[in-house]
């Protein structure tokens, strides 16, 4: 799981059905670094929007925490290439590490 | 008359028949393949520093493969296995056996490993974050 927290979010309602693709410091997502599926949610037109983006099989140790990631959303009203200028929000903190759990290591053996 | 030294050879032949029945010991074992057959059971060792305000927790193992491009692991229908665990509050360090019984009807190859740590309403696919170990290789299941 990985949570972000918006700011800046696109002017206006819109009733979404967003792709979220995360890159590191570009605005233009073709450099991609992983596709979540589709969902919808509202975002309001001023204020901060939180929302868990729940990511399945995904490798957070690709995630770097001390680079900042932008998360682009796709607009559902758009065309299905053209990527909405005023959906881009960037990732605050990104929450990669939970500190209950430190140095776990697993050991396989033959009982 | 001098005093004749009687010799002791009840130990040569103990130490000897002691270091022979070790060698076929350590020969069988060396002879035996790596791996656990199928139907027995493997066990996967967690060891991890708990900081949390304690809870209950789901310890879970996989086998399957990850993908060679992908940062993805393909899990095989039953051969996952989980340990319900309760935390007191930490920071402690813990230990936990998580024991992984194989089906009979297991096939024999070599299997990655997939550890993860997650709660109990979390999907199974899900994991508390940085919680979860990709190991290439874990177990081979072999012939019988």
């Amino acid at each position: 799981m990985i949570k972000f927290s918006l700011k800046n979010p696109a002017a206006g309602a819109y009733l979404w059905s967003p792709v979220v693709y995360i890159g590191g410091g570009s605005y233009y997502p073709d450099r991609y670094l992983l596709l979540t599926e589709s969902w919808s949610m509202e975002i309001a037109n001023d204020g901060y929007v939180d929302f868990r983006c729940v990511l399945y099989n995904w490798d957070f140790s690709v995630l770097d925490k001390r680079t900042v990631y932008n998360l682009f959303v796709k607009n559902g009203h758009d065309y299905e290439y053209n990527w909405a200028t005023n959906t881009v929000s960037d990732i605050t903190e990104p929450t990669i590490g939970d500190p209950k759990f430190r140095n776990l290591s697993c050991s396989y053996r033959r009982a | 008359m001098p005093e004749t030294k009687k010799r002791d050879i009840v130990t040569p032949i103990a130490v000897t028949a002691g270091a022979v029945a070790v060698g076929t010991g350590i020969y069988f074992y060396m002879k035996k393949p790596k791996g656990v057959d199928p139907g027995e059971t493997f066990t996967v060792q967690f060891a991890f520093a708990y900081n949390g305000d304690g809870g209950d927790y789901f310890l879970q193992v996989s086998l399957g493969h990850v993908r060679i491009m992908e940062p993805f692991f393909d899990h095989i229908e039953g051969l996952t296995w989980t340990l319900g665990i309760q935390l007191p509050p930490g920071p402690q360090d813990w230990e936990f056996i998580v024991p992984c019984k194989l089906p009979l009807a297991v096939a024999t190859k070599v299997y990655d490993g997939e550890t993860l740590i997650r709660t109990p309403d979390m999907d199974w696919l899900d994991y508390i974050e940085d919680t979860k170990i990709v190991t290439r290789g874990a177990i081979t299941v072999r012939k019988e």
